[in-house]
């Protein structure tokens, strides 16, 4: 694990629903940051065919402003085509990237070191457990900061181009390593199982 | 709990002009649609509808906004009394193996005070250069009869196409 890495296994789904309907809406596992010095999430150990849908929602302080990046399956190469379109206060944005090694899921342009500016998102995803090539899409809202005098949404996508890729692990790091994540940082991973329990 | 719970009603799969969802019980205080959706219509993204109750009237309104194809210039639109409400943005035949995230909530659905109302978003990157959908979308059934059918119009759903049907007590 390189340093700064901060792994979550999940070793078992929680939650029961138990309503025998199935479609139970659960928390799969997730993973809170514990010290100063991590700058990548990463959750693993779930099992994909229990599930036929997946959400993340997450949330950091920001003390460290940088661009918070997505990967799936530990996947760094060049699979990912990406687009994105952001607003700032009254100014907007849009990206696309092909053949990029990662999904960035918020801009924090003009930022610096000190300015504060808390960010959460959501990330949702489909087709991540049949044979066909997954899309994820992010939602995200960077609040603003008074260095740049921006604050941020940003609606993003990517589809990973390889088939038959059921989803087995994420991550979640800063595009600038040396800024760690905050004690607090949250990642929290919730599912639809396929039957019920 | 069955309230937390996203009941799956109906999946539909693979080639077909359209998907119809029918039978659909009372009883959901909103419903879902999530899926990976591409058609298979000549071109690079298609813009696909929602109806109610096989109603293919002039009974709807609907809005969207946000990028899609390979342009950076942000897509608005709005109409009233149209025959479908945006369901959302997919790829078509040009792109090969490259579906859509497609996610959409519908509420007043077995509320007889109230209109059928659906929110949701379309996405798929496509690249630097590519086509690529990131959408906004939305749209009104004006009429306040409980939901028993949804259908699609103008999707024709490719092969790999997969999009299930939930609802929420």
């Amino acid at each position: 694990m390189p340093l700064g890495a901060f792994k979550a296994t999940v070793l078992g789904a929680a939650g029961s629903g138990g309503s025998g309907e199935g479609g139970t809406f659960e928390w799969i596992g997730g993973a809170t940051v514990s010290d100063s010095t991590t700058n990548s999430i990463n959750i693993s150990g779930f099992s994909a065919s229990d599930y036929q849908e997946w959400f993340f929602r997450w949330s950091f302080a920001g003390t460290n402003p940088t661009d918070i990046n997505f990967r799936a399956n530990s996947d760094t190469g060049t699979n990912y085509y990406s687009n994105e379109w952001w607003t700032y206060n009254s100014n907007g944005g849009a990206n696309g990237l092909s053949s990029h090694d990662q999904l960035r899921m918020v801009w924090t342009g003009g930022t610096s070191s000190g300015y504060a500016a808390p960010v959460a998102g959501i990330v949702s995803v489909s087709g991540a457990n049949v044979s066909s090539k997954p899309s994820f899409e992010t939602l995200t809202y960077r609040s603003y900061d008074t260095y740049s005098g921006y604050g941020t949404f940003d609606f993003g996508t990517t589809l990973r181009a390889v088939s038959a890729a059921v989803l087995t692990s994420v991550d979640f790091f800063a595009q600038t390593p040396s800024n760690y994540f905050d004690v607090g940082d949250t990642v929290q991973m919730f599912g639809v199982k396929k039957t019920s329990d | 709990m069955a309230a937390n719970n996203w009941i799956p009603i109906q999946t539909i799969s693979g080639a077909a002009t359209e998907y119809s969802f029918t039978s659909i019980p009372a009883g959901y205080k909103s419903l879902i649609l999530k899926g990976n959706l591409q058609s298979a219509t000549t071109g690079y993204t298609v813009e696909f509808y929602l109806r109610c109750n096989g109603d293919t009237g002039y009974n709807y309104q609907d809005s969207d906004f946000g990028y899609q194809l390979n342009t950076t210039s942000l897509r608005t639109n709005g109409a009233q009394s149209v025959s479908g409400g945006t369901g959302g943005f997919v790829g078509a035949s040009y792109l090969g193996d490259w579906g859509s995230h497609v996610e959409i909530h519908m509420f007043g659905v077995d509320n007889t005070d109230r209109y059928t109302t659906w929110a949701g978003t379309s996405a798929v990157g496509g690249g630097g250069n590519g086509y690529n959908v990131t959408m906004f979308g939305g749209g009104i059934w004006q009429n306040t009869a409980s939901i028993t059918q949804i259908d699609t119009l103008a999707l024709n759903a490719n092969a790999n196409s997969t999009l299930t049907l939930y609802g929420r007590k």
